[in-house]
């Protein structure tokens, strides 16, 4: 547990990380939510002002960073651009006093790994941004650290290359096993990569779990928000239905309804629920709303819907609309939830 | 063919015939009188008169009895001792600058070498001089060095510290997760990417030291006399045809200097023209 004060402004409030031997655990959060201080504690780059670090059973607190045995990645890769591929990727092993035998096959096994066989002898100036990232991989694994430390390292990239490394880097460090942390602000990539998660926002830790739980069981609004779009839909709930302006149904088998005096927000992804024309008899699960629009998005259509005022996003495949239409604006809909989460 | 339309759009990078002729007068103001000395380093006549007659008499001269090579030598020796030391401590001073002081501490130090910058040397060179008596100095060569160190310090520490403020400061981060200590982090990593600057920084230094007459002025001793104060005496007697000769040769190795630096691939190195080379 670590907290981190800049003069009078705390930057972390006794935040708590544990990562196990092996897993891969990613902090996301927005600019300003303290992520990348935290790493920086962790790497030894600036002091916690109260708390410890520890490292494989050892306290690590007041160590200094070269003494620390941590590879970190930055977002602008930080290659040393007075030297080669090698030469950056050995400087570690150098400064471990390893023999320079050993030094070149290790560069030559780490540049396999990354593949970039054949890039030894390049300027980082002469690389692609992919590549840069890939060489500044290869030069933090190089060492056999206890811990890998990525700070935002595809944010610098474009889209392409991005999704391109980020699969690199979900096999290198399955076939290296390295124990890492990752900070991002990109919730598609945290989820993609991280073992666990921790979505922290001013400096504390708001939910922390696997992608896929946090994903469908947001905590609160912010989470909720933060992780991917969702519908909030106010409700109110009487112990067993759910209302929603003058229509009662009957929520999902799933959810865990308890009566409530006050209003209630019933949090939809986009894609958990399916929208239909209306037809003749509403069974009670379903929604009667009107249709807004539809926006077409290649693989994917956003079916825009008015339910009692409340503006609600449908996420389908093109196909499914296409076959069920067609669709005119202010026609009746009904909406079905597959899975949902009632936040206060 | 079509014809062209006449238009008053003008494309915006094409090169309009008054802009050639500035850059036609700045070149001519700056090695017109450059090239009239070399020729007349060659040039019979001692008045600088045609018709030209072409002769290596001035430079037999220079280098038999022209006294001239003795404070040329000073002034190298001493110009080179400064650029020397002023690189030593002007890059110490720009590495705590931008990575050690404190806010306050580092405005006040960059206002001060500004103001080393913009007070006029006639001032500077009066307040030395008064400064080196008070502390038993006085004038002296030792006096000169200090001035001039004083002088060529601030340009320095603005080239390197300049250099280190676009350094990224993960490099340093990089260097220290990977094993390597403050002090080696600096050696193997910053002062190689601040080297460039350093050297331009001592080249600068140089120049201005090897021809600031007003500090040498105030504060040389009797008796000792660098190049710009002989040039001055000797001015003043009359103009020596050998002094032709010096400035040529002071030309051609400025040039030889500079070709060296850009073999030494400091291109881009921001010396002061040197992306031209």
């Amino acid at each position: 547990m670590v907290a981190k004060g800049f003069g009078a402004v705390q930057v972390l409030r006794d935040v708590s990380l544990h990562v196990p031997r092996g897993e891969f655990h990613t902090l996301l959060g927005p600019s300003g939510s303290g992520k990348t201080t935290l790493l920086k504690i962790v790497a030894g780059f600036t002091p916690a002002s109260n708390g410890a670090v520890m490292l494989a059973g050892r306290d690590i607190t007041d160590i200094l960073p070269e003494h620390r045995n941590i590879g970190v990645v930055f977002q602008h890769y930080a290659l040393f651009p007075h030297m080669t591929v090698a030469e950056n990727i050995a400087f570690g092993l150098k400064m471990r006093g390893v023999a320079r035998a050993e030094r070149e096959s290790r560069v030559q096994e780490v540049l396999r790994l990354v593949r970039m066989t054949g890039f030894g002898h390049r300027r980082p100036a002469m690389l692609s941004g992919g590549q840069q990232q890939r060489v500044a991989l290869a030069r933090a694994l190089v060492i056999q650290p206890q811990l890998l430390l990525l700070d935002e390292p595809l944010s610098a990239l474009d889209r392409k290359v991005r999704q391109e490394v980020r699969e690199e880097l979900k096999r290198i460090q399955a076939e290296t096993g390295v124990t890492t942390v990752m900070v991002t602000h990109d919730q598609e990539e945290a989820l993609f990569l991280a073992d666990r998660v921790l979505v922290l926002e001013a400096g504390a830790v708001r939910q922390a779990g696997a992608p896929a739980d946090i994903y469908r069981n947001p905590v609160d609004e912010f989470v909720a928000g933060f992780l991917g779009a969702i519908n909030l839909l106010k409700v109110t709930s009487d112990g067993t239905a759910l209302r929603i302006g003058g229509q009662v149904f009957t929520p999902p088998a799933d959810l865990a309804v308890t009566r409530t005096a006050g209003p209630l927000h019933l949090a939809v992804r986009p894609e958990q629920m399916t929208v239909a024309p209306a037809s003749d008899g509403k069974p009670p699960q379903v929604i009667a709303g009107s249709l807004i629009t539809t926006e077409f998005g290649g693989p994917v259509v956003t079916v825009r819907v008015d339910v009692e005022g409340q503006p609600v996003s449908v996420l389908a495949l093109s196909p499914d609309i296409l076959a069920s239409g067609p669709w005119t604006p202010g026609m009746p809909v009904w909406l079905r939830i597959r899975q949902a989460r009632l936040l206060p | 063919m079509p014809r062209l339309r006449k238009t008053g759009l003008r494309d915006a990078e094409a090169i309009s015939p008054a802009m050639v002729t500035m850059l036609g007068l700045s070149l001519a103001i700056l090695f017109v009188p450059l090239v009239i000395i070399i020729l007349l380093s060659f040039n019979t006549s001692p008045y600088g008169t045609l018709p030209f007659i072409g002769t290596l008499q001035w430079y037999v001269a220079l280098f038999t009895d022209s006294g001239l090579l003795g404070p040329t030598w000073l002034s190298l020796e001493l110009s080179f001792l400064v650029a020397v030391s002023a690189a030593v401590f002007g890059t110490m001073s720009a590495v705590w600058l931008d990575r050690r002081a404190s806010r306050l501490g580092g405005m006040i130090f960059r206002v001060a070498l500004l103001s080393a910058i913009t007070v006029p040397w006639l001032i500077l060179g009066l307040a030395m001089l008064l400064v080196m008596n008070a502390i038993g100095i006085g004038r002296s060569l030792f006096a000169i060095y200090l001035g001039l160190l004083a002088t060529t310090l601030p340009y320095v520490v603005f080239i390197v510290s300049a250099r280190l403020h676009t350094l990224d400061p993960d490099l340093d981060h990089a260097a220290r997760s990977l094993g390597a200590g403050a002090l080696t982090t600096f050696l193997r990593i910053s002062a190689p990417l601040i080297l460039p600057a350093v050297l331009s920084g001592t080249l600068i230094s140089f120049m201005i030291s090897f021809n600031n007459f007003l500090i040498q002025y105030f504060l040389a001793p009797f008796g000792v006399q660098t190049l710009p104060l002989k040039i001055y005496t000797l001015i003043r007697v009359g103009y020596l045809p050998d002094l032709n000769a010096l400035a040529t040769l002071i030309v051609v190795v400025t040039c030889i200097i500079i070709l060296l630096l850009h073999r030494l691939g400091l291109r881009n190195a921001g010396l002061p023209g040197g992306s031209a080379l």
